[in-house]
């Protein structure tokens, strides 16, 4: 069942030659179509972009409905003046900003602390892919809990880029931009968060 | 920008595209597109922004106003108009006040019908071909020492820029010494021609004027058909611009002009007869003219008694008719009565009871 969902899902991202820009238009346009093509090229990326912010699946899905609502609701403001890609991954970020603004909580930020029993337990808590076979989906989490380990040690502003430029996509420029940073100081934090990750994976990298 | 290739660790993006997999659930999924279809179903479009919204609320009963006053205005400038001129045209002729300058330039046609000469100054018919419309002050063509003769009393006519209303319109002391003066000039013609231009410039609403003028006209009658013929009236009151075209038909007559020339002296006041007074502007040689509107033409006549009786309600005329019949002027009343069924379709019925008897004697 999963497995024919997903299927179908990933027959809409097949008409490559139609850009992101070309897709969200006609879907402001009122082709829904459009609309299900677009998400179904951005939907695991940015899902698993939020999943490593927030260490959580309830909460990644429920931040990543709203971004996707949010966009559905922007689509007669949306115009082409930038990616497609950053326009969702800035709402994106700006809900993971507004998540931590609203909740106070500093205990997301803590799973950069290494080492933190709570932190491990919440990367423990992530989900596995939907997708694997049972022994392989055994692999990948362990793979994965140590990623999610190593990626816990980053700072968050390394985080966020690392995981804007892995997930999305984003050029580094576009990154900056998203952020507000520089492109160099952008271009720095991923070039260390690479270093850091290699250097905790070990022989999975 | 810089390239994102010489940052990135294959080893990393292996191992991360690997292990990483997570995609949201199919609940998730299935109520995002479910949004995104009711979306596109319901089509919200692009909305303006908010401050783009806030003026068209304001901006189009603003606008709507607007208009509505442009057109309202535009309204008011064109139907007054339109309604004044009816009514000039159909009061009186129109009161044709040209300055010194525009008379002698533009004399009127001499033959010109009275209706015509009714007609605003501004188009002025078309003298014939063959006849030179010559001004009012020209007897005739070869009567060149006749002109200079009838100079003096040509040239009150051309100078009407004399008030003209108030010169025209006769106190009602002055007009039994009009009418006595021109009963006693004899010539008819001029009266006549005069008389248009008081029937233009004076409104003829007094009933009692338009009797008055009746009588007076009964009595110039004779003399008027005497001299129609052979009186030519080289001199027009100053006030009326077109009186040769309302004279019936100005035929050059020395002889006539002579007359002229010695009865405008006998009706206006002894200064303005005199030859030498009559240029233009000068405020004495109106005064003459209402003297002179008395005895008339039987046509110029008629059109002043119809705007006259035109206003005149029946018991005017019924108590003319008793007057009349108490005086013992029969023929009189029986005028007064025709006149009356003239003006009013219903005379008859409109009679009192002692009047039906001798309304019943009288003929249609």
């Amino acid at each position: 069942m999963r497995d024919a969902t997903r299927s179908s899902r990933e027959a809409a991202t097949a008409p490559e030659g139609e850009g992101d820009e070309a897709l969200m238009l006609a879907y402001a346009a009122g082709d829904a179509g459009a609309f299900d093509r677009l998400y179904a090229r951005h939907r695991g990326g940015l899902y698993r972009y939020l999943l490593r912010h927030v260490g959580n699946a309830g909460l990644a899905e429920e931040l990543f409905q709203d971004v996707w609502m949010n966009a559905i609701r922007a689509r007669g403001s949306y115009a082409p003046t930038a990616k497609f890609a950053t326009w969702i991954y800035t709402l994106a970020h700006n809900r993971i900003v507004d998540h931590w603004r609203s909740s106070g909580r500093v205990r997301v930020e803590s799973i950069d602390d290494e080492g933190d029993d709570e932190s491990r337990s919440l990367v423990e808590a992530i989900p596995g892919s939907r997708v694997d076979e049972p022994e392989t989906r055994v692999a990948s989490r362990a793979a994965r809990a140590r990623i999610d380990a190593a990626l816990a040690q980053l700072p968050p502003p390394q985080r966020d880029a690392f995981l804007l430029h892995i997930e999305s996509g984003l050029s580094l420029a576009d990154i900056a931009a998203m952020t507000g940073a520089g492109e160099e100081t952008v271009k720095s934090r991923v070039r260390y968060a690479y270093a850091k990750l290699r250097s905790a994976l070990g022989d999975l990298a | 920008m810089s390239d994102p290739r010489g940052i990135r660790d294959g080893a990393v993006d292996r191992a991360w595209r690997d292990a990483m997999r997570e995609e949201p659930s199919p609940q998730v999924d299935d109520a995002i597109l479910a949004a995104a279809h009711r979306a596109a179903g319901a089509r919200p479009r692009v909305e303006p922004p908010a401050e783009a919204r806030g003026p068209w609320r304001w901006w189009m009963p603003l606008a709507a106003a607007a208009t509505i006053g442009a057109v309202a205005v535009g309204v008011i400038q064109t139907v007054p108009r339109e309604t004044v001129e009816p009514t000039v045209l159909s009061d009186a002729p129109p009161a044709r006040r040209p300055s010194s300058s525009a008379a002698q330039s533009a004399p009127p046609p001499a033959a010109a019908p009275a209706v015509e000469a009714a007609r605003p100054a501004a188009a002025p018919p078309a003298p014939p071909a063959g006849v030179a419309p010559p001004p009012a002050s020209r007897p005739a063509p070869d009567a060149g020492s006749l002109k200079q003769r009838s100079k003096p009393a040509v040239a009150p006519a051309e100078s009407p820029s004399a008030p003209v209303r108030n010169e025209f319109v006769p106190s009602p002391s002055e007009r039994p010494a009009a009418a006595t003066a021109s009963t006693a000039g004899g010539d008819a013609t001029r009266p006549a021609v005069a008389e248009q231009g008081a029937a233009r410039e004076q409104a003829p609403r007094d009933e009692d004027a338009a009797r008055e003028r009746k009588d007076a006209s009964a009595a110039a009658a004779p003399a008027a058909g005497a001299n129609a013929t052979g009186g030519f009236v080289p001199a027009p009151p100053a006030s009326a611009p077109m009186p040769a075209a309302a004279a019936p038909r100005p035929l050059p007559a020395p002889a006539a002009s002579g007359r002229a020339a010695e009865a405008l002296p006998s009706a206006a006041p002894p200064t303005a007869a005199e030859p030498g007074r009559g240029s233009p502007g000068k405020p004495e040689m109106p005064s003459a003219s209402p003297k002179l509107t008395q005895p008339r033409a039987e046509g110029a006549a008629a059109s002043a008694e119809v705007g006259a009786m035109a206003v005149t309600p029946p018991a005017t005329f019924i108590a003319e008719i008793r007057r009349r019949l108490s005086a013992g002027d029969r023929d009189g009343a029986v005028r007064e009565l025709q006149r009356f069924r003239r003006t009013h379709a219903d005379a008859d019925a409109r009679l009192p009871e002692d009047l039906r008897a001798f309304a019943a004697a009288v003929p249609r």
